[in-house]
């Protein structure tokens, strides 16, 4: 057994210019084999542009590209698209509009016809889309287009594939399974993927690793649970999950001082300096209520968000957003006392 | 192999869109060869009159092309009345109708001998000779430009129609809840927002009526066209051909680059939605809406059309003759192979654009584009110095290696020809074919491209299949416009060569029309293709 994992894609300092501007900088990843690897970013953050470069859709102006072992893409040289071998599912599906889906997934395979066919029928039925053949793309519902997208990707045999948004045409109530059975095809297949989204929810139910990326840069890189946890950046805090945004100052390296809320415990060391000062970030869910007339803080508003209360307080003029379960009544104008559950503090610099 | 790097594509549309400049660039080099003689003649004697004549042209045709076109648009886009549906295409059939034919006809109708004099006379029992009563005289710069606007307002309006409609409702009820009139609302919203296309039309109509030859000559109307034609057909002198047409080419652009410095930083860019409740016309306005669409129809189309008819019944034995088959069959040949090539070549610069987003990929599509604001007169002149030149040194080349020059053996054939009209048209394909491949989602290609399909096979078997209308509409409209072309093919046809226009030009200017009228009949309903075509996409989706 080789005592490293495999990697089956690897990116270094890639930066990508469209005329003067910088759209890509410096980037690096890796993909391990079989892993489903996500980029999220917010659009404009440079998520497609790596997608495209990797596809050998569009020249580099600095940095590598490699499949394996193999370099595709430096400077001088670039392995062009059609020679790479590498998968790629769009947004709007691109499936060839004047062709059956037959024909689409057999666009690609370079078998005789009748083989290719055959070929083609075993992935109409990977996709759970046995006996649509002769049917044209726009006959079939958005969901179904994007699962024959998939098999015409993977006709090809791709040791990688690329996904541009793939779910975000297709209906809510669907997305769920077509994640679930996409994710078990590439697994079965042994395909390394690199999934491009702004939606996290899409990000954690799909990938085995998210890779943040903010202003052509990846800023940090791991599982969602420790991106949630940990993020390292603010913007990256903001899109793992909503919270609220407190000027604090450090005590020491498990205790904070904020002026509405008092003094914070971390359950992990947050490495700031004592005595200086920060901003802290503490999600909805990371603080509790209870009624309390002699509490500091006042209920001016609650909506319910489907699974539970969102309700704004005032403290000190200050507003503060807390989860509240169902089951607890507060209603606007009670007067409330707030506490911070315990969790690892998330700070960053400056106020 | 570099798909991402396409330098064949590039540097094959490159060398191609050099071809097709390579006439503006060989009359802008002769036109700055020495003076000839005749040039410094002209000068002296008649160019200030043909000038003043032309600016005056111009000039006429423009305002009787927006008196026209902008009122048609602006019923038709915002109000409702009667038959609005049908005149809404009905407006546009004079296209079809070629300048110099309703010149004739209308020459014909409102000579002393004609039949509006005679009924006039008959009516008031008058027996007078010729000059002793007043009655209008066509045959001048305003009856010219006349002619012109009554065929080449549609341009005008149809493009002013679109900007009006486009415009949707949103900005002009904003206006109207500011407290302006309809009128007042009309001049400061609506107007300045469709200013940009009109001038397009307007380039465009000027671009026209500078380049005819026909219309005016029939007239005797001398302007710097006239100066054009008898520089070289009467001279022989290209040198002073060269130099009148660049003057004619610079006016153009001068008005060109005229509009864009004033326009300077507005934008103009504004798409809506939102439908605009269209004014309901009141009966007698409606009546007079109606009035006016059916006069512009009536004296652009119906009454031309109904007189080419009686001719071509009267004169039927004379009419239809074998030599009309074989021009027929020449020109439609002629016209096929211009439209096939030029919409090969719009391919070419178009999929360029879209292999490559560099700014160099872009120029070749651009130059093409400007081809169409060139009056064909200027162009064949171009063509002309072109192939001259190029034949010369290949003569001279030839003679210095002690072999047999070979002559004229461009200038004069029918690729002269061809090369013309591929040089003239490319705009109109280029803007076929571009919308075409606008219809198709880039993802598609980069689909097609990581399943291992090169660009030549992507082309061939995504877009090509996707685009078969365009492709067909591209080589119908060039096909047509060839088939319609004058002025170009005046010059430019070889000796004892016809086509279908320059055919019936003949007869007109030999004042027999009507021995013609078959010839005129199919050059109508050959215009009459596009136009049909132009009313099926053009159709409000109601």
């Amino acid at each position: 057994m080789n005592e490293f994992p495999e990697i089956a894609l690897s990116v270094d300092e890639l930066s990508v210019f469209y005329g003067d501007n910088k759209v890509l900088e410096q980037l690096s990843l890796k993909v391990l084999a079989n892993e489903i690897l996500c980029l999220l970013g917010q659009s404009g953050s440079g998520k497609t542009t790596v997608l495209k470069a990797v596809a050998g859709l569009l020249p580099l102006q600095y940095g590598t590209i490699s499949i394996g072992e193999e370099i595709i893409s430096s400077v001088d040289t670039v392995l062009a698209a059609d020679k790479r071998g590498i998968g790629i599912i769009f947004q709007d599906y691109a499936l060839f509009p004047h062709m059956t889906v037959l024909e689409n997934i057999c666009y690609g395979i370079k078998e005789p016809k009748q083989q290719a066919e055959l070929s083609a029928k075993s992935l109409l039925e990977l996709v759970k889309m046995a006996g649509y053949d002769g049917s044209y793309p726009h006959e079939l519902s958005g969901g179904q287009q994007q699962r024959i997208a998939i098999a015409r990707a993977l006709a090809i045999e791709p040791k990688i594939l690329l996904l541009d948004e793939p779910f975000s045409n297709v209906d809510h109530n669907l997305r769920q399974q077509l994640m679930a059975d996409i994710r078990q095809i590439l697994k079965a297949r042994n395909v390394a993927a690199i999934f491009v989204t702004h939606n996290k929810a899409e990000a954690f139910a799909f990938a085995d690793k998210l890779a943040f990326m903010e202003g052509g840069k990846i800023v940090q890189t791991g599982t969602a649970e420790f991106l949630y946890l940990h993020p390292c950046s603010a913007a990256l805090a903001e899109s793992m999950g909503q919270g609220n945004w407190l000027d604090v100052q450090v005590l020491d390296q498990r205790r904070i001082m904020s002026n509405i809320l008092g003094e914070i415990l971390s359950t992990k060391q947050h490495g700031f300096e004592k005595g200086q000062k920060c901003r802290q970030f503490i999600r909805f869910n990371q603080l509790a209520i209870s009624g309390d007339d002699t509490g500091s803080a006042k209920v001016i508003d609650s909506v319910f968000n489907g699974e539970n209360y969102l309700c704004t307080l005032t403290i000190n003029k200050t507003i503060l957003v807390v989860n509240l379960a169902l089951a607890q009544k507060i209603s606007v104008g009670d007067t409330v006392s707030v506490t911070v559950l315990p969790h690892a503090a998330i700070l960053f610099d400056g106020q | 192999m570099q798909t991402t790097n396409p330098r064949a594509w590039l540097s094959l549309s490159w060398i191609v869109s050099l071809f097709l400049v390579v006439p503006i660039i060989a009359l802008l080099l002769q036109s700055f060869g020495s003076d000839t003689d005749l040039f410094v003649h002209l000068w002296n004697t008649v160019l200030t009159d043909y000038v003043i004549n032309t600016v005056q042209l111009v000039f006429l045709v423009l305002l009787f092309s927006t008196i026209f076109a902008l009122p048609s648009a602006w019923l038709i886009a915002m109000c409702d009345f009667k038959w609005r549906q049908q005149f809404q295409w009905l407006l546009m059939l004079p296209l079809a109708m070629p300048a110099y034919v309703i010149a004739y006809i209308y020459t014909d109708l409102l000579d002393f001998s004609g039949p509006v004099q005679r009924s006039l006379r008959s009516v008031f029992q008058a027996n007078t000779a010729m000059g002793e009563y007043w009655f209008f005289e066509i045959r001048n710069v305003y009856g010219a430009a006349l002619m012109l606007a009554l065929v080449l307002y549609p341009y005008l309006y149809l493009i002013a129609r679109t900007s009006f409609l486009e415009q949707g409702a949103s900005l002009f009820q904003v206006s109207r809840t500011l407290g302006l009139s309809p009128w007042q609302s009309f001049k400061k919203v609506s107007l300045p927002l469709c200013r940009p296309a009109i001038v397009v039309g307007l380039i465009f109509i000027g671009a026209e009526a500078l380049g005819d030859f026909a219309t005016v000559h029939y007239f005797a109307v001398n302007t710097l066209t006239t100066a054009v034609y008898d520089s070289w057909l009467g001279h022989g002198s290209l040198s002073a051909a060269a130099k009148i047409s660049m003057f004619m080419l610079l006016s153009v652009v001068g008005l060109l680059a005229i509009e864009r410095w004033q326009r300077g930083r507005q934008r103009f860019y504004q798409k809506s939605t939102a439908k605009m409740t269209k004014f309901k016309l009141n009966k007698r306005q409606s009546l007079a809406a109606v009035a006016w669409c059916l006069m512009l129809i009536m004296a652009g189309f119906i009454v031309p059309v109904m007189i080419l008819v009686d001719y071509a019944i009267n004169y039927f034995a004379v009419g239809w003759q074998d030599v009309l088959w074989q021009v027929l069959l020449q020109s439609v040949w002629l016209a096929l192979v211009a439209a096939v090539i030029t919409t090969i070549i719009a391919v070419l610069f178009v999929y360029t654009t879209r292999l490559s987003a560099r700014p160099s990929a872009h120029v070749p599509l651009k130059i093409s584009m400007m081809s169409y604001i060139i009056p064909s007169t200027v162009l064949a002149i171009g063509v002309l110095i072109s192939m001259t030149l190029f034949e010369t040194s290949v003569n001279e080349w030839l003679v210095s290696l002690g072999y047999q020059p070979p002559g004229l053996f461009l200038s004069g054939t029918i690729f002269a020809l061809i090369f013309a009209f591929v040089v003239r048209f490319q705009a109109v394909a280029n803007g076929v074919i571009e919308s075409s491949f606008l219809n198709i989602s880039p993802s598609l290609d980069m689909a097609s491209k990581t399943l291992g399909k090169s660009n030549v096979q992507t082309l061939f078997s995504i877009h090509m299949p996707l685009m078969k209308k365009g492709l067909f509409t591209a080589v119908l409209l060039v096909f047509i416009e060839c088939m319609k072309e004058l002025p170009a093919a005046l010059l430019l046809r070889p000796f004892n060569f016809d086509t279908l226009a320059t055919y019936v030009y003949q007869f007109v200017s030999d004042e027999h029309l009507e021995h013609a009228a078959v010839a005129a009949i199919l050059i109508v309903l050959a215009g009459l293709i596009p136009v049909i075509r132009l009313t099926q996409t053009g159709k409000s989706p109601q």
